[in-house]
C-alpha cells in the first residue's frame, strides 16, 4: 500500500527546487569564496602560483617594461635566477615556471603572455619526462583560477577541466569557501607570494626559506630529502595503474607552442634537467631514463622542425653540475642552475657573470617580511 | 551509465522523464521511448571525443570487445537474448496448453540460449581452468584458460528472460502483446543492471495499466520514487562508500599476504557485512525509486535482512527477487521439501545460487554454506530445538546467531575477490586464512605495515548494527507514512549532499555479477 502525498506536484517541485537551490548556492559559495583556488573569483583571487604569476606578469606589463625573456616549465627551473639570465642577455627576465608545470601550462602561459602584451624575445623552457605524463593533471586545474589563463586553455580541454572542477567540490571545500567569504581578503596581488613552504619574489624566482637557512647552517641533509622524494614518487606511481608513457596530447602542446613562437619570431631554447646521480639505479630513475630516451628524440625532432635549439642537460657532466648542489632528487640549487644557464648561452660553466648571492641574502634584500 | 553519476541525474533522467510523460500520450510512444532510453542507458560510454566514438564502430579484434563494460556492442547480446525468448515464448503459447514435445524443444532452446550466453561470458574461464587442471592432473598438460569481460547485467536479464519463457510454458503468464512490450520489460533501465529480478507477469499489467495511458505522471508515485532514490543514494554514497574507503586498504593488505590480526580481520569482515548490505540495498532502493518515477512498482528486494531470526528468514529478506526466483524455478521443480529431499534440494539450489554470483569456488562454497545452514535449521526446527522468537531473549539470540552465521558466509564471498584471477582449488585458501586471523591465530593486532583501523571506525560499525537492528527499512519508511511537502526540503538537501560525493564514489558491488 502506498501512502498519499499532501499535494502531488508540489512535493516533487519543492524537492527539485531544494536540490537546484542548494547546488547553485554551494557552487556560488565555492566560486566566490574560492577556498580551493580553482576559480577566477573577484572576491578572493586564487592563491596558486599559476594565478599569482599571471597577475604579477600583468602588473609588470601595466606598470613597468614587460619582460623580454620568459622562463617556462616546472619546479625544476623555478630557481633559475632571472637576474642572472638578465645579466647574460641584457634583458628583463620573468620566471614563469610553476609547480607541477607541464606542457599544457607552458602553452597556456605563453599564449597569455602574448595576449597581454608581454611578448618575449626569448623563451627558456624545460621539458622533462614528468611534464609529459598523463594528460590534464590536477595541477593544470589551477589554470582555471585565472580568467586570462583559462581563456587560453585549448577549447577541447575546457569541458573536461570544468567537469573536474565541479567534481572536486565537496562539503569541506564549501565550508572553507564560506569561511573565506566571511574573512577579509588577503593581499593576493602583492609583490611577493607565499604558498606552502615557498616564497616567490617579484621576478618569479622561487625559494624555500627553511631549506635555504638549513643549508647555510650546514643542517641540510640531502640524502634524506632524496629518499623522501623517491618514496613520494613510489607512492604516486603505485596509485597509478597506467603504465607511464609520453602523452601525445602534451607533445601536441609542445608543437603548438613552438609553432606559435616561430610565427611570432620568438626564439626558444628547450632544456632537459638532470636528476641526482644517486637515483639512477632506483625504480624511478630507471623509469625516467627509459622515458628520456624517447623524450630526447621527440624534442630534437620538434625543435629541429622549427629551427629552435635543444640542450640536453640530463647528464650533470654536460654542464659541470655538482651532485651536492641539489635540494632533493630532482631540484637543483641556483649554483647548478647557474652553470646550466652559462652553458645554455655558450659561457664556461663555472664562470660567474654576476655574483650569485645566497637565497637568505635575497630574502633579506628583497624586503620580504615573514 | 550509473545512477550515481552526473550525466544520469542531470541529463538522462530529466530528459527521459519529460519525454516519457509529456512527449506523447500513447502507450506505443511510452514503450518505445522507454526502451530506447534503456538501451542508451545500457550502452553509455565515457565520451572521449567524436574520433573515439567513431573508433568504437571498428572491430579489429576480439580484444576490442573488452573495451568497456558499458559498451554499445553488449546491447546486441541483450537484443539477441530478448529476441530468442520472445519468439520462443510466442511459439510456445501458440502451440496450445498441452505439454507437447514441440513446446519442450522450444523451452529447451530458449533455456540453452540463455544459459549458453551466461555460461560463455561468465563461466568459460572457470570451467576452462577446471578442464586445464584436470588435464594437468591426468598428465595431458595444461589447456588454454579463457578470460572474457562480463557484460553488465547479463546475470539479471537472462534470469528474467528464462522466467518469462518458463511461465509461458507453465501457462501461468500470458505472452507479451508485442515485441516492444517484451523489449521494454527486459531493458527497463531501473532494474536492468542489478535487479530487482522481475517477472513479466508482475510488470505486464503495470505497463498496460491506466498509469501509462494517463496524460501526465502520477505525482504520488513520483514523490515516492524521489524519496526512494534519495534514500538509496544516501545508503550507497554516505554509508557504503564511507565503509569501503576504510576497509578496502585492509582487504588489499590481506590480499598482499599481511596479517590483519584479530582486531583488523573482524573490522574488515564486519565492515564488508554492512557495506554489501547498504551498497546493494541502496542500489535496489534507487531502482525501485526510478520505477515509481515512471509509474512502475518494482518488488521490494530487501526487508531488513539483518533482523532475520533464522537462515530461512534471512533468505526471505535478502535479495528477495533472486531467492524467490531460485525457489520458483529451481527448488520447487527439484521437488522442494517433498519426499524427504528438502536438504538435498536446498543444497543444490543454494550451490547454484552461489555460482550465479560468480565463477569462483568460494562463491560455490558460500552457496553451500547457506544451503547447509538452511538444511540444518529445518532439521533443528523439526525437532523443536530452535528457541522461540516470542520471548525477547529468544528473539535476540536467534537474530544475532543468524547474523553471525551470515557474517561467516560473507568471508567466503569477499575472499573470492582476493584470488580473483585464480580459478584453481587454491583460490579458496584466502577465506580460511581470514578465519584463522579472526580466531586470533595471528595475534590480536595487525602487522606494523598494515593499514590501521581507527577507533571511530568501530563507532561506524556500531551505528550500522544499530541501524540494521532498530531502524525501519526503506519500504517501511516511505510506504508507511503520508508524504508532507515539508519532507521534500530535507530530502532534497540530502540528495544534494549525495551529489557532492559523486566524484569520490566507489563502484557498486553487484555490478560484477
Amino acid at each position: 500500500m502506498t501512502a498519499p502525498t499532501e499535494s502531488g506536484p508540489r512535493f516533487a517541485l519543492t524537492f527539485v527546487a531544494t536540490v537546484v537551490v542548494t547546488i547553485v548556492g554551494a557552487v556560488a559559495i565555492n566560486i566566490l569564496g574560492n577556498a580551493g583556488d580553482l576559480f577566477p573569483s573577484m572576491f578572493r583571487p586564487a592563491l596558486s602560483d599559476r594565478a599569482w604569476k599571471a597577475r604579477r606578469l600583468a602588473t609588470i606589463v601595466r606598470t613597468e617594461a614587460p619582460p623580454k625573456v620568459l622562463i617556462l616549465g616546472s619546479s625544476r627551473v623555478m630557481q633559475m635566477r632571472p637576474d642572472y639570465v638578465g645579466a647574460i642577455t641584457g634583458k628583463k627576465v620573468f620566471n614563469n615556471a610553476v609547480t607541477g608545470g607541464n606542457l599544457l601550462d607552458c602553452l597556456v602561459q605563453f599564449r597569455y603572455a602574448l595576449r597581454i602584451g608581454a611578448k618575449p624575445d626569448l623563451v627558456i623552457m624545460n621539458v622533462d619526462e614528468g611534464m609529459l605524463q598523463g594528460d590534464v593533471t590536477q595541477a593544470n586545474l589551477r589554470l582555471c583560477g585565472h580568467a586570462g589563463l583559462f581563456q587560453e586553455i585549448p577549447p577541447e580541454e575546457k569541458p573536461a577541466m570544468i567537469r573536474s572542477l565541479f567534481q572536486g567540490l565537496n562539503l569541506e571545500l564549501t565550508r572553507k569557501s564560506l569561511g573565506a567569504l566571511l574573512r577579509p581578503a588577503s593581499d593576493a596581488d602583492g609583490p611577493f607570494f607565499r604558498y606552502s613552504n615557498f616564497v616567490i619574489l617579484p621576478d618569479g624566482y622561487r625559494f624555500n626559506p627553511r631549506r635555504a637557512i638549513a643549508r647555510e647552517n650546514g643542517d641540510y641533509d640531502l640524502q634524506t630529502e632524496i629518499l623522501r622524494d623517491l618514496e613520494d614518487a613510489r607512492v604516486r606511481q603505485s596509485g597509478n595503474a597506467a603504465k607511464p608513457c609520453l602523452s601525445p596530447k602534451l607533445l601536441g602542446c609542445l608543437r603548438q607552442l613552438l609553432a606559435q613562437a616561430k610565427a611570432e619570431g620568438i626564439a626558444v631554447r628547450v632544456i632537459t634537467t638532470p636528476q641526482h646521480p644517486s637515483v639512477a639505479d632506483s625504480v624511478q630513475g630507471r623509469l625516467r631514463n627509459r622515458l628520456l630516451e624517447e623524450l630526447r628524440q621527440r624534442i630534437r625532432d620538434e625543435c629541429g622542425r622549427f629551427g629552435f635549439t635543444y640542450h640536453d642537460f640530463s647528464d650533470l657532466a654536460s654542464f659541470g653540475g655538482d651532485p651536492n648542489e641539489f635540494w632533493d632528487a630532482m631540484h637543483q640549487t641556483p649554483v647548478n642552475l647557474q652553470r646550466m644557464t652559462n652553458v645554455l648561452f655558450g659561457i664556461e660553466p663555472t664562470k660567474t657573470v654576476v655574483p650569485l648571492v645566497a637565497d637568505t641574502v635575497i630574502l633579506t634584500r628583497s624586503g620580504y617580511r615573514q | 551509465m550509473l545512477f550515481n553519476s552526473y550525466e544520469f541525474i542531470f541529463l538522462f533522467l530529466p530528459i527521459a522523464f519529460v519525454l516519457f510523460w509529456y512527449g506523447g500520450r500513447s502507450l506505443r510512444w511510452r514503450l518505445t521511448l522507454l526502451t530506447a532510453a534503456s538501451y542508451v542507458f545500457y550502452s553509455w560510454w565515457q565520451f572521449q571525443g567524436w574520433e573515439d566514438a567513431l573508433g568504437t564502430l571498428r572491430i579489429h579484434s576480439l580484444g576490442d570487445l573488452g573495451n568497456s563494460l558499458w559498451h554499445w556492442r553488449f546491447t546486441l547480446i541483450m537484443l539477441l537474448s530478448s529476441s530468442i525468448d520472445y519468439w520462443a515464448a510466442k511459439a510456445i503459447a501458440r502451440s496450445g496448453t498441452e505439454k507437447t514435445w514441440k513446446r519442450g524443444i522450444l523451452l529447451s532452446l530458449s533455456l540453452t540460449a540463455n544459459l549458453g550466453l551466461l555460461g560463455f561470458f561468465k563461466y568459460s574461464g572457470f570451467f576452462s581452468q577446471i578442464a586445464s587442471d584436470l588435464s594437468g592432473f591426468l598428465g595431458g598438460g595444461s589447456l588454454p584458460v579463457v578470460s572474457l569481460l562480463l557484460p553488465v547485467g547479463i546475470s539479471f536479464y537472462t534470469f528474467e528472460s528464462m522466467s518469462y519463457v518458463i511461465d509461458i510454458y507453465r501457462g501461468v503468464a500470458t505472452p507479451a502483446k508485442s515485441y516492444l512490450d517484451y523489449a521494454c520489460f527486459i531493458s527497463f533501465f531501473p532494474h536492468l543492471v542489478a535487479g530487482p529480478i522481475i517477472r513479466y507477469s508482475d510488470i505486464l499489467h503495470q505497463f498496460r495499466d491506466v498509469n501509462w495511458v494517463r496524460s501526465g505522471p502520477d505525482w504520488d508515485q513520483v514523490n515516492i520514487g524521489l524519496l526512494f532514490f534519495t534514500i538509496g543514494m544516501a545508503k550507497k554514497l554516505l554509508i557504503a562508500d564511507a565503509i569501503a574507503v576504510r576497509i578496502n586498504p585492509l582487504w588489499d593488505d590481506f590480499a598482499g599476504g599481511a596479517s590483519l590480526g584479530m582486531v583488523g580481520s573482524w573490522a574488515a569482515v564486519l565492515g564488508y557485512t554492512f557495506r554489501i548490505y547498504f551498497d546493494f540495498s541502496g542500489y535496489s532502493d534507487m531502482a525501485i525509486g526510478l520505477g515509481h518515477v515512471f509509474g512502475v512498482r518494482l518488488p521490494q528486494n530487501f526487508n531488513s535482512p539483518y533482523k532475520a531470526t533464522d537462515p530461512s528468514d534471512f533468505w526471505r529478506r535478502w535479495h528477495i527477487s533472486l531467492s524467490t526466483w531460485l525457489r520458483d524455478y529451481l527448488y520447487i521443480p527439484l521437488g522442494g521439501n517433498r519426499r524427504g529431499h528438502r536438504a538435498r534440494n536446498l543444497l543444490i539450489t543454494m550451490l547454484l545460487g552461489g555460482l550465479w554470483h560468480g565463477a569462483a569456488w568460494l562463491f560455490v562454497i558460500w552457496g553451500a554454506w547457506h544451503g547447509a545452514l538452511l538444511a540444518v535449521f529445518h532439521l533443528l526446527k523439526q525437532r523443536h530445538l530452535v528457541p522461540s522468537n516470542e520471548k525477547p531473549l529468544g528473539l535476540w539470540f536467534n537474530r544475532q546467531t543468524t547474523f553471525l552465521l551470515v557474517v561467516i558466509g560473507w568471508v567466503f564471498f569477499r575472499a573470492a575477490d582476493v584470488g580473483a584471477a585464480n580459478y584453481g582449488p587454491t583460490s579458496v585458501l584466502p577465506a580460511f586464512r581470514m578465519f584463522a586471523q579472526m580466531l586470533g591465530a595471528h595475534g590480536l593486532l595487525p602487522d606494523m605495515a598494515v593499514a590501521t583501523v581507527k577507533p571511530e571506525f568501530w563507532l561506524t560499525l556500531i551505528f550500522c548494527w544499530t541501524w540494521c537492528n532498530f531502524m525501519p527499512n526503506s519500504s517501511e519508511l516511505v510506504y508507511g507514512r503520508a508524504l508532507r511537502v515539508l519532507y521534500a526540503v530535507p530530502a532534497g538537501a540530502a540528495l544534494t549532499l549525495c551529489i557532492s560525493r559523486l566524484g569520490t564514489s566507489v563502484d557498486f558491488l553487484y555490478f560484477r555479477f
